[in-house]
């Protein structure tokens, strides 16, 4: 694939992310017990953060080729790791900002266990919270760092957010 | 991307998802089960994920 394919690349995958997201939405959406809701809106998020994933992969794996194809640089040579270093530094606040946000989602998913142990009369809904608010902030730095890398993500599905602003975490 | 690369993506997605969905679905979702898919849904996403890729070109995979 030619460095000239990129652009359609975030676009095609932009729109499988989202399709994923509003099918998420609409079946899992309105089910359930207010744990299966949040639960459901860490599966949704989860997903959308894999999608981001995957097209970070694709992204970087294109600006690799074209900077440094093996037709010029000898597979795990000297040359070759000189040549993607610059790349290295400038993904890894792409890196970063995905491994934030499946920290947040991770502890997202234990604070709704721990409630779901807990049960009714307790006051764990606070760090719950908390998780999803830091949730809705972690998505929008991720959009924030991969725009000038050429990725574009769609909005977070509204199940996440219409979750996370029960709690009183979203917005 | 392929036609047939794009169909995986969106496969691979769907398959995330569909031990959830069917759950759901099917009425037989408890909170104790959705706990469950929302953990392997985040455990799934991948750790290092651009640094994985890059390495891989480095070796010329």
């Amino acid at each position: 694939m030619t460095r000239d394919q990129g652009p359609l690349v975030p676009i095609v995958l932009g729109a499988i992310l989202y399709a994923a997201g509003v099918v998420l939405s609409v079946a899992l959406g309105g089910c359930g017990s207010v744990i299966q809701t949040q639960a459901h809106a860490v599966t949704v998020a989860a997903v959308a953060t894999q999608g981001a994933a995957r097209m970070s992969i694709d992204a970087s794996r294109l600006e690799a080729q074209a900077a440094c194809p093996t037709s010029a640089y000898a597979p795990s040579s000297p040359e070759m790791a000189a040549c993607l270093a610059p790349l290295r530094v400038r993904w890894a606040p792409a890196e970063a900002a995905i491994g934030v946000t499946k920290a947040t989602l991770s502890t997202w998913i234990e604070a709704v266990d721990l409630a779901r142990i807990a049960g009714d009369g307790t006051d764990l809904w606070e760090p719950l919270a908390l998780a999803a608010s830091r949730l809705v902030a972690d998505w929008e730095a991720l959009r924030l760092v991969l725009t000038p890398l050429g990725v574009t993500l769609p909005a977070m599905p509204a199940i996440v957010l219409a979750a996370a602003a029960a709690l009183g975490g979203g917005q | 991307m392929t036609p047939a690369q794009i169909a995986l993506s969106l496969l691979s997605l769907v398959a995330q998802a569909a031990p959830g969905l069917l759950a759901t679905i099917t009425g037989k979702a408890n909170d104790a089960e959705a706990i469950a898919a929302a953990r392997a849904a985040v455990a799934a996403i991948p750790s290092q994920p651009i640094t994985s890729a890059l390495d891989a070109h480095g070796r010329g995979e």
